[in-house]
């Protein structure tokens, strides 16, 4: 417990961006339903469970071709 | 002048010979219809027009400036519209036009007033939404328009119309035809209908050659059996007519179909004369008589034999 | 010159709409901000969650720099070549370079345009990673001073450089991203191992790579990092030349 609170604000930059990440690729996916492969529901699971990767993933595997 | 000149252009793809000894010239000013069936080799010809693909063999010259593969430099006088078009998707049409005015080097208040009156012209003017929505039809009117922004001395179009549905394809014709005051246009298409609605001169590609190369009026004038249509009012009038002798000689040359009968012949002329005198003679009486231009569809149906 | 200015625009603009940017800087930044921190707490957090584990022992900040080469050199890199492996296979599929070259757009500005916004972008991507770990790394170990470490991440850098050199080569040879990124991966895989044989490994660019932690920790001078960057430097515009010329007689 002791460990987590010291570690607490370190981490506060590294949540931000989370948020930034999944916020952008939720509004993405809800945007272009086109995807390279899955679908909307399986690529905002992804997003949202998977911290700061998730995001990414969809955007570099993801995301459809239109831009 | 000549805005295009072919000079002996050759290019196989492997062991295919696509083009074979071709040459044309395009002078200043004409409606160019480029014919040909799919894969006899336009689009070839085109994009080694515009410096795209390297030509095994032969000159192409530019406003007499010859074109050399790889290097854009003839480029600037030619306009060019692919068969299906392709731009960035995330732009709007005026930001595609301003991203070709900045690569062509045109002033930022030219850009604004060109592309303004292009995008009137071509009727996407107001038009706000991201090219990426875009119809077949928009992206291709789009394409004239960014053809157009340089100003080009000739635009070549590849199959402007072939992806079309029949109101798109009169948009693209009426535009061609507008600005066709102005600028050069050669066009290839194997639509036969669009290129008798607004070219000036033809040239059918068979072969990897040119099998037939002028003007609309003297193809037609010289190539193709001249036709003339015969009805009467019964089939018994029609059969009377062919039992004549100074017909006879027509008739393995001719088409039957009920009441009408179709007579080709090489001189026209003469088989009128003879027409009238068996008409005069027998008291027979036609319901209808008419000599059939000869079309382009049985033009390029003889050339591609 | 004025085509190459609209087309670093255009490119810029496509980067930003494309999300590549954001990801290749949130990918950096992530790896910037984790290193030091993990370098410092995983110990901690292992033995926290298992209390009869063995105690490693303590970390210091050396470990942090340990971890950002291991990270950015790997992970973000690679990143980086994924992400820019369609920069010119898109363009191929869809046709849309066709209208621009026959606008009179040389094809040597296409290129250029594209390194140079690809360069911009990997470089504000990885300074920001470096300022990530060097401000954490003075948090977490405030008595903690290094030598050579902004040296060190130059070095890596100027590999940055090569690699993008190197995926420009590929994407102009060929038409599939995939491959693309293959072919980099395999000459990259190339030069590591030419990286191994003893007489030229002196000269390899692989110890830009490789050896940034031994700088640091004062195992080697700087003055073996010379031959290396310098060859870096030159194979990296030797290449960029390369793609220039290839792409000059690419169809398109």
């Amino acid at each position: 417990m002791d460990t987590l609170l010291r570690i607490l604000p370190v981490l506060i930059p590294i949540l931000v961006m989370d948020i930034v990440l999944a916020v952008a690729a939720v509004i993405h996916i809800l945007r272009h339903p086109h995807y390279r492969f899955g679908n909307k529901g399986v690529w905002l699971a992804i997003a949202i469970v998977f911290l700061l990767f998730g995001p990414i993933i969809y955007f570099v595997f993801g995301k459809g071709e239109e831009a | 002048m000549n805005v295009l000149r072919v000079e002996n252009l050759s290019k196989s793809f492997g062991n295919q010979k696509i083009i074979d000894n071709l040459n044309l010239s395009v002078p200043e000013g004409s409606v160019f219809g480029f014919i040909g069936q799919n894969g006899a080799g336009k689009t070839t010809t085109m994009k080694m027009v515009l410096g795209l693909l390297q030509p095994d063999n032969g000159e192409i010259y530019v406003c007499n400036e010859p074109v050399s593969f790889g290097q854009t430099k003839t480029n600037q006088f030619i306009g060019y519209l692919p068969d299906v078009p392709e731009f960035y998707n995330y732009m709007t049409s005026m930001q595609y036009l301003r991203l070709c005015g900045e690569v062509i080097g045109v002033s930022k208040a030219e850009i604004e007033q060109r592309g303004d009156e292009l995008l009137t012209l071509v009727g996407l003017n107001g038009v706000s939404k991201k090219i990426g929505g875009f119809s077949r039809g928009m992206k291709q009117r789009l394409g004239i328009a960014q053809a157009l922004l340089t100003q080009p001395k000739l635009l070549i179009c590849d199959e402007p119309t072939s992806a079309l549905d029949p109101v798109g394809r009169k948009e693209i014709l009426d535009i061609l035809r507008k600005i066709s005051k102005t600028t050069t246009v050669l066009f290839s298409t194997h639509i036969l209908s669009d290129v008798e609605r607004i070219c000036d001169r033809v040239a059918f590609l068979n072969g990897g050659k040119i099998a037939i190369c002028g003007t609309l009026a003297e193809i037609k004038a010289l190539h193709g059996h001249d036709s003339l249509l015969l009805e009467f009012s019964a089939n018994s009038e029609l059969q009377m007519f062919r039992k004549q002798e100074a017909i006879k000689p027509f008739l393995p040359d001719s088409e039957e179909n009920n009441r009408e009968i179709i007579l080709h012949s090489r001189d026209i002329k003469k088989v009128q004369h003879v027409l009238f005198r068996v008409f005069t003679e027998t008291g027979l009486c036609p319901a209808k008589m008419e000599i059939m231009e000869p079309s382009l569809e049985s033009l390029f149906l003889e050339v591609i034999k | 010159m004025s085509g190459y200015i609209a087309f670093v625009k255009k490119e810029f603009t496509e980067n930003m709409k494309n999300y590549r940017f954001l990801i290749m800087f949130a990918v950096f930044l992530i790896f910037g901000i984790t290193s030091a921190f993990l370098a410092k707490f995983t110990p901690e957090i292992l033995s926290a969650l298992a209390a009869d584990m063995e105690m490693s022992p303590e970390p210091v900040a050396l470990d942090a720099w340990k971890q950002f080469y291991k990270n950015i050199s790997g992970v973000g890199f690679s990143a980086f070549i994924i992400l820019y492996g369609s920069c010119l296979s898109g363009e191929y599929s869809k046709g849309t370079l066709v209208l621009m070259v026959t606008k009179g757009l040389s094809r040597k500005a296409v290129i250029l345009a594209k390194y140079t916004i690809a360069a911009i972008l990997m470089t504000i991507s990885y300074w920001v990673s470096y300022a990530a770990t060097y401000g954490y790394t003075a948090f977490l170990w405030q008595d903690a001073s290094l030598p050579n470490v902004a040296l060190a991440a130059l070095a890596l850098w100027i590999a940055g450089f090569l690699y993008l050199s190197i995926l420009m080569i590929g994407c102009v040879i060929f038409r599939q991203t995939f491959t693309s990124i293959l072919f980099t991966g395999g000459i990259v895989a190339v030069i590591s191992l030419l990286g191994i044989i003893e007489p030229i490994a002196k000269f390899s660019p692989f110890i830009l790579t490789t050896k940034n932690i031994d700088l640091i920790s004062g195992e080697i001078t700087l003055s073996d990092f010379m031959i290396p960057a310098v060859v870096s430097i030159v194979i990296s515009i030797l290449g960029l030349l390369l793609a220039i010329r290839l792409f000059n007689k690419k169809q398109l």
